[in-house]
Parts: structure tokens; C-alpha cells; sequence
């Protein structure tokens, strides 16, 4: 182990409230040795070089003026090669309090800066014999100190109560730093927040140390059940030397086992309360207005309400089937902290359901209210789901138990409308207009099916351009000047297209049932793109 | 080389002193007052009114004299700040003195300044001029000291009698057993007497005043004042100055901060000045009533009983220690101390521990 430097000694306890007074370009000079000097030897008592002074200003007895004295120690100190001087002034001589504690003299500190001699001023909470105790310590027995250290941390950490803030207070308290815990999303779980850049934080891989501009952070990446980094826990501390960041090293990787611990434990407490809010959510979709008691007060303590007006929320996830969906926590807390009450999320096969409850029926400006703070939400998360995207449906308000499962019906209709949009879409069931009444048709399986199979000759790569211009052609009423103009090409390309794909579908466009057949087929296949790349016009 | 001390016979002694020497007096009292001793205009007044009125003051050295003959020391003692408000008539003076003679059942043949530096230096040649004597040329002090007891002739042959009056008349006469009792009674003494009066003190014959005490101070501070008076004006003569009177200026600077110490009862603190041509350098300069220490970069370079005077560096104006702030540019000068108070049994008495700092055995530039 390498020798202590000045800087490691202002990172110890008793010197957590010590001012560095002046002469901080020295801090990084190794420590051998401690010397301590009383005030009626300040010219004749023995400094070894390389040692660090610690000058007990206002002990014994005499006169009480005595901060000259600090200057002609600075000196001498610097002429024996000594790196560092130590002023304990705290209270004592009696009826003195002239010169204890308070403010040092510009001569002094600018004196400290000249000579590159850190001056470190020590007021309270140690006597001189500690001070230079526990540095001479620090000094010649380096792993003894950090041995303390990890023994305390292992003993706060028992009596943590396993819970996530009473490890990070244990390795706060005996790292004297400030300690938080974020998610790779940056979301801080538990502690404060890092003063340090969360993506530099997340993409530590394995326990490190990170100097910053005023003191260092160190990183320990906890793995979650999968194995891959979950948690960021962070210590972050200012004027710091290398002695504090190898011990905040080895203190972190300590706790790893305990926060891995409690990551699987959390986890499988998630999963539970998944699996039994939605049972409990089917109970109610189910039985409506003869809830069970016990069903409901089971609902009462998952945290729902049953009584008052609901308005539902469904988030569904489109895209890649294969992409990891976010998860269920990260989603709530996301909800939360844009503003909006909502009751538990139910995890269901095609996304997230909640309602939001309210005593009276809320106004049509307050769901408006709901949407937009649900597009900032999703616009948010967007960024972090690579291969994914979500949207969200509201339902219309409905009263009490059997109005939940009509709210989120609707909601559910509204999110299918919604991913026919762009990633991040919010829609309101009030919105949709006549297209309600379609609703049905796209989200039926067996009409998806009979969609392609209707469709399939115009499904080939190839034929890209006849599916488009077929669909575009319905939809501007079979007029094949509109067309050619929303296409921009020639009408009579138009026409030749139409005339190809009535050939290849084999059922000719003037027919006016085909005509509807065709567009609903097109719009369940635009809405449920399936396997393929969904065609776009 | 500068001397260690100033010899007396450097300054030519003077026969009398006029109205048109208060100036010089008083720019040199305030000099050797260290920063402190008392703001000297209104006794400035006071001392060329009762010269112009009686016309010229005899000055004689205690050698001179009749060896047999009495003396006695005359000055003012305590607030320097509250006599300002509350002027002295003279008749304080005279009336302390006589007591004094009362008391001892001898008349006083001359009386010599207690206390050259600041406003005792031209309060003790008023006393002489108000009671009709002649003015021994020395003092008891050699510059401005707070207490009564810092002086060469304390711990003298018999008891040690000190006579007291404030301006409304009241007198008070102590014969105590040695001078630091005299110190400890008077501070208790003053409050009742209006926090300062006049007093006499140090009674002895002319003979043993010329064997003790600091001979030379009036003329000593004559000449400084006039050559200070002619610096003021002249920076090419500043040098004239600094070599009549020993003197070397240890530090140039501005002043950067000040730290006051606030108790009630009593003055001090530190300055701490920047070097004008090294910026990293710095002074710090301790006062209590006076300047007592100086340490460049934590080198002692001037130390009580040394005269420290800081000057405003353009003027070359003394600063007090009431009257230094921040961001004044200065020069600090070191007089070196009379030579009554190298003895190591006198240097107690005027240590930095007197002032209550701690002491550095270091020796000046040391």
C-alpha cells in the first residue's frame, strides 16, 4: 500500500468539519510521519521531514493571543521539508476565547499558498491527542484504518433491516459521502442525486472510482436477477485523496452481495403483486356489479378504488415482438411524476391498464388534461426502447364497479386506434368519431385473417406500389384524378395500377361491396401489420 | 548596519522650546507613540497656548542639575479616546504634582515627560510650563507603553508614591509597595475619576534621573518631527529621516485585511498587508494599544519594545492603530528600541506577553 497523502487525511472523520485554510497545491504530498508541537515550542520542538504538524494552538496555559504563532510554525514547518500543518484551536484556556475558532488572518492563509503548505484548521469534535492520534494511524497502519472502516460497514449493514435506504445510509456513514441509487434509465431509486452525469454513472460496468472536478464518486453496478447491471449505487464525496476512493471501492463491492440480494427479492415481490392484481382485475371485469366482498376488499388494499367516476388508461406496446418491454416500475414511476393519480398498473397481454377515480364526473377539459400528460410521459420513455413503442388510449368516464370495465374497454379501443399513429400517440375514445364503429372489426382476429388472405396478392414486396395506390384510390371516393395527385404520378398510371390489382384480386372495383370489403381490409391490415413490414403510403 | 538602539547623545540637546516647536513635538510624539498613544491635537493646542503665554519653556538634561535636586514624572494616564471629549484644563496636572510634593514634604525643582510617544509627550512639557519648572529632557518610556509600570524608572528606591487628579478636582494620592501595584490601583481608580486623569510619579533626585532615565527623549522627538514634518512634503528626504533616527522600512505594501478583536476592554487585532512589489509576500502586523509585532512571511522583523510606525505610504502621514483599514497603501517602519530596555530584566516587562500574545524567541530578522 502506498504512502498517505495530505489529501486522504482531510477525508477522515475527525476532520470532517476541518477547513482547509490556504496552501492546497501541497494536498497530494505522501505523509511519513506526525509530529506534534505545543505553543511555548514552536521553535524548538522536533519536525521530521515529510511529517505532517499537528500544533494544538490554544492548549497549556499563557497568553491567549496566539495566531502569530500559526505563521511562524508555517514557516518553520516548511523549512524542516514537513508537508502539512494541522491547527487544532479549539476551546481552551479558561476565560480566553480571543483567538479559538473564527476566521485566520489573510497573512496566514496567503502565507499557507505561498509556501504550498496545506493549512488545515481543526475546531471541534476531537481533542489534539485524538487528532494526532488518528493520524499517525492513517499514516503507519493505512490498512488498519480502512480495516475499521469495512468491520463498521459490515456491522451497520446487518442491522440495515435489508431495506435499500438502510444500506446506502451504512455506506454513507462510514464513507462520510453522499450516496444515491439509480436505475440505467437515470431514475433515482433511493438516496440523493449524484452531482456526477447519470450516463457517465450507467455506463460503469464494474466497480470504479471517478475523479471529479472537486472530489470523486465511486460507482458499483448491481446485478440484477438476469446478470446484467441493474442498479447504479453512487458515493460521491469532495476532496477526496486515493486512500478514500480504494476504501469506497472495497466498501461497495461489500454491499454487493446484500443489494443483489435485495434486487431478487424486490423482483419477486413485483412479480407477485403483478400476478395478483391481475386476478383481482379479471374478478372485477368479471363480476361488475356483484363484486364479491372479499374481492373487493382485496381491490381496496392493491390500492384501487371502486366507487366514484373512472377514467381508463390503457398503454400498449407496440413493434418488434422479440424487443424487451419496459418495465411495469419504471412505467408507474414515470406516471407519477408526471402529475397523474393513478391507481395500480395491471400488467395485461397487450400493455398496461389503470383508471384514474374521481367523486364527480369529470369534465371533458380534465381527461384532455390526462392525455397530455400522458404523450409527455411516453414522449419521455420513448428514447430508452429501442425496437419498441408505446401508446396509450383513454376510455370515456364511467361510475363505480361496472363502469371500470367499460372505461377500459374503451381505453383498449382508443390505444388500437392510437397505434395506427406515430409512436407515442395518445388517443381519447371521444375522438374517434364514427371510426368507433369500425373498432371492432379491426381488433377481430378471424377479420385480420380473412383481411390477408384477401388481400395477399397485393402482400408481395413487389407489388408495394398497387397496395398503395389501391388503398389511397378507395379512400379518395375511386376518383383517379385525387389519387394521382395525393400520389403524385400520372392518371393514367393510376388507372393501369387499379386495373392490375382488380386483376390480380380478381374482383372488380365497381362493385360497390368489394369497394367497402377491400378498404376495411386495408385498414385492419394498416392497424395489425402482423409479420411483415407494415405498407405505409 | 542599522544601531540596535538609539544613543541620546545623537540629538542635540535644547536650552528652551517655543510655541513654533508644538508642530515638530507633536509629529514626532505621535511617531514614537508606536500607533497608539493618543491623538495629540488637542494637546497640541493646549501646550502652544501656555507657551505663548508664558513664553519659552527651560529644557535641561537631568545631568545638568543639582544631583540633589527632586524630580518627578508628569503625564496623563488612562482613556487616550475619552480625553478628547473631556479636554484637559491644566490645572489637573499642576494640582497632581503638587500632592505629589505635599505627600513627600519636598518641592519638585524640574519634572520630565512620563511618556514621550503620543499624547504624554506634549501633555508632560505642558505640565512642566503650567507649574513653572523646568523640563527635564527625557522620559520614562523611550515611546508609548499602556501601563504605568512600563517604565525604566519603575522598581525604584523607596515606596512607590504616585499622586492622581481628574479634571473637576478630585485628587487621590497611593503609596503603594511596588509599581505594579500602583498599575493595578490607578486602572481600578479611573473609572471613578472620569476614566482618565493626570498623575505624577516616579519621584527621585536629579542624579538618579540622569543615571536612569532615557535621557534625550524631548529633543529626540523634536528632531524626528521636524525631519518627518520635511519628509512629508519631500519623499527625497525621507532617506535624511530614516538615518537620523536608525530607522528602516521593513515592509511596503497595501494593507489587505484587518481582523478586530471586538472585547470591550481592551484594543487589538491583526493586519495583514501585501507586498507592493511581491504579491505573494505579506506582512502580518499585530497591534494592541500599539504596533507590537511584525512578521514578514513568518519572520519576525520588528517586535516590541521596538517603535513599529506604519506611514501612509504618499504622506508618509502616521496611520494609528484605530485608524488602519483595508486597501490604504503603507510603509512600516522599525525604530529600534531605546537601549534601557535591552536588559533582559527590563525586557519583561515589555515583552509581547505583556500584551498578552504569546512569545517568540526570535530576535528581529533572526
Amino acid at each position: 500500500m502506498e504512502r498517505v497523502v495530505v489529501q486522504d487525511f482531510l477525508a477522515m472523520e475527525p476532520l470532517r468539519d476541518a477547513v482547509l485554510v490556504g496552501g492546497a497545491a501541497g494536498l497530494g504530498a505522501p505523509v511519513a510521519d506526525i509530529a506534534l508541537v505545543e505553543p511555548d515550542d514552536v521553535l524548538g520542538a522536533p519536525i521530521p521531514p515529510d511529517s505532517g504538524v499537528v500544533f494544538a494552538v490554544t492548549s497549556g496555559r499563557g497568553p491567549s493571543r496566539r495566531r502569530h504563532l500559526v505563521d511562524v510554525l508555517l514557516r518553520r514547518t516548511h523549512a524542516c521539508r514537513a508537508r502539512a500543518l494541522f491547527v487544532w484551536d479549539g476551546g481552551g484556556w479558561d476565560g480566553g476565547g480571543w483567538d479559538g475558532g473564527g476566521e485566520m488572518a489573510s497573512a496566514t492563509r496567503r502565507l499557507a499558498d505561498r509556501l504550498a503548505l496545506p493549512l488545515i484548521q481543526v475546531s471541534d469534535g476531537v481533542t489534539p491527542l485524538e487528532l494526532a492520534t488518528t493520524l499517525r494511524t492513517a499514516t503507519f497502519s493505512p490498512r488498519m484504518a480502512q480495516s475499521a472502516t469495512l468491520l463498521e460497514l459490515n456491522r451497520l449493514l446487518r442491522s440495515a433491516n435489508r431495506s435499500l435506504p438502510g444500506m446506502l445510509r451504512a455506506v454513507a456513514r462510514v464513507l462520510d459521502a453522499e450516496v444515491g441509487a439509480c436505475t440505467a434509465q437515470g431514475v433515482l431509486v433511493a438516496g440523493g442525486p449524484p452531482a456526477t452525469a447519470v450516463e457517465e454513472i450507467v455506463a460503469v460496468r464494474a466497480v470504479t472510482t471517478l475523479v471529479t472536478a472537486t472530489g470523486a464518486v465511486a460507482v458499483l453496478p448491481v446485478l440484477g436477477p438476469s446478470g446484467t447491471p441493474t442498479l447504479w449505487i453512487t458515493a460521491e464525496r469532495d476532496r477526496v485523496g486515493p486512500r478514500w476512493r480504494e476504501t469506497a471501492e472495497r466498501a461497495l463491492a461489500l454491499t454487493h452481495g446484500e443489494l443483489s440480494a435485495w434486487l431478487t427479492r424486490e423482483r419477486i415481490q413485483a412479480e407477485r403483486d403483478a400476478r395478483l392484481r391481475s386476478t383481482l382485475l379479471t374478478e372485477i371485469l368479471d363480476h361488475k356489479d356483484a363484486l364479491p366482498g372479499h374481492i373487493a376488499e382485496q381491490a381496496t388494499m392493491a390500492g384501487w378504488q371502486l366507487t366514484g367516476w373512472h377514467t381508463g388508461i390503457h398503454i400498449a406496446v407496440v413493434g418488434a415482438a422479440g424487443a424487451p418491454a419496459p418495465p411495469t416500475e419504471t412505467l408507474a414511476d414515470a406516471i407519477v411524476r408526471a402529475g397523474l393519480d393513478i391507481g395500480p398498473l395491471v400488467q395485461r397481454t397487450d400493455g398496461w391498464s389503470a383508471w384514474l377515480t374521481s367523486p364527480k364526473a369529470p369534465l371533458p377539459a380534465r381527461t384532455h388534461a390526462v392525455a397530455q400528460a400522458l404523450e409527455t410521459v411516453l414522449a419521455a420513455l420513448g428514447p430508452h426502447l429501442p425496437g419498441r413503442a408505446l401508446v396509450a388510449g383513454i376510455g370515456t368516464p364511467a361510475s363505480n364497479v361496472e363502469g371500470i370495465a367499460t372505461t377500459l374497454a374503451e381505453a383498449r379501443q382508443a390505444a388500437v386506434a392510437a397505434s395506427a399513429g406515430t409512436p407515442g400517440t395518445v388517443r381519447r375514445v371521444e375522438d374517434l368519431g364514427a371510426s368507433r364503429l369500425l373498432l371492432g372489426w379491426y381488433t377481430s382476429r378471424a377479420f385480420h385473417d380473412y383481411a390477408r388472405r384477401l388481400l395477399a396478392p397485393l402482400l408481395d414486396p413487389a407489388e408495394r406500389n398497387l397496395f398503395v395506390t389501391l388503398e389511397t384510390y378507395i379512400d379518395q371516393a375511386c376518383s383517379t384524378g385525387r389519387t394521382a395527385r395525393a400520389l403524385g404520378v400520372h392518371r393514367n398510371t393510376v388507372a393501369q395500377r387499379v386495373a392490375r390489382a382488380e386483376r390480380l384480386l380478381g374482383m372488380p372495383l365497381t362493385h360497390p361491396d368489394s369497394r367497402l370489403a377491400l378498404q376495411l381490409a386495408a385498414r385492419v391490415l394498416r392497424v395489425n401489420p402482423g409479420e411483415e413490414e407494415p405498407p405505409r403510403p | 548596519m542599522q544601531p540596535a538602539h538609539f544613543a541620546a547623545s545623537a540629538y542635540t540637546g535644547r536650552v528652551n522650546l517655543t510655541a513654533d516647536d508644538v508642530a515638530d513635538l507633536g509629529l514626532g510624539a505621535v511617531l514614537l507613540g508606536s500607533g497608539g498613544g493618543g491623538r495629540t491635537t488637542a494637546a497640541e493646542r493646549l501646550l502652544r497656548r501656555i507657551l505663548r503665554t508664558r513664553g519659552p519653556l527651560r529644557v535641561t538634561a537631568a545631568a545638568d542639575l543639582p544631583a540633589t535636586d527632586s524630580v518627578a514624572c508628569v503625564g496623563a494616564v488612562g482613556s487616550s479616546t475619552v480625553m478628547v471629549e473631556r479636554l484637559p484644563g491644566g490645572e489637573e496636572f499642576a494640582r497632581a504634582a503638587r500632592f505629589l510634593e505635599r505627600h513627600l514634604a519636598r518641592p519638585l525643582a524640574a519634572v520630565q515627560p512620563l511618556e514621550i510617544g503620543g499624547v504624554n509627550g506634549l501633555l508632560g512639557v505642558a505640565a512642566a510650563a503650567w507649574l513653572d519648572l523646568p523640563l527635564v529632557d527625557g522620559d520614562a518610556m523611550g515611546r508609548a507603553f499602556p501601563r504605568l509600570d512600563q517604565t525604566v524608572l519603575a522598581g525604584g528606591p523607596g515606596p512607590a508614591v504616585a499622586a492622581l487628579s481628574d479634571p473637576t478636582g478630585n485628587v487621590v494620592v497611593l503609596e503603594c509597595r511596588d509599581d505594579a501595584s500602583v498599575e493595578r490601583v490607578v486602572r481600578a481608580a479611573l473609572p471613578a475619576l472620569g476614566t482618565w486623569a493626570a498623575v505624577a510619579l516616579h519621584h527621585g533626585d536629579a542624579g538618579w534621573y540622569a543615571q536612569n532615565s532615557i535621557a534625550g527623549s524631548v529633543s529626540r522627538a523634536l528632531t524626528l518631527g521636524s525631519l518627518l514634518r520635511r519628509a512629508h512634503d519631500d519623499p527625497g528626504r525621507r532617506e535624511e529621516f530614516l538615518r537620523a533616527a536608525g530607522a528602516s522600512v521593513i515592509f511596503h505594501g497595501r494593507v489587505l485585511q484587518v481582523l478586530r478583536d471586538r472585547a470591550a476592554d481592551h484594543i487589538g487585532g491583526t493586519a495583514s498587508i501585501q507586498h507592493a512589489a511581491e504579491p505573494a509576500r505579506t506582512l502580518r502586523l499585530e497591534f494592541a494599544n500599539e504596533y507590537i509585532l511584525a512578521l514578514d512571511d513568518g519572520l519576525v522583523t520588528a517586535r516590541v519594545p521596538d517603535v513599529i510606525c506604519v506611514l501612509d505610504a504618499r504622506t508618509w502621514r502616521a496611520v494609528a492603530v484605530e485608524d488602519i483599514v483595508a486597501q490604504q497603501v503603507v510603509e512600516v517602519l522599525r525604530l529600534p528600541a531605546p537601549g534601557e530596555w535591552t536588559h533582559p530584566a527590563r525586557r519583561r516587562q515589555v515583552d509581547l506577553e505583556s500584551y498578552g500574545l504569546a512569545m517568540i524567541d526570535q530576535e528581529p530578522g533572526g
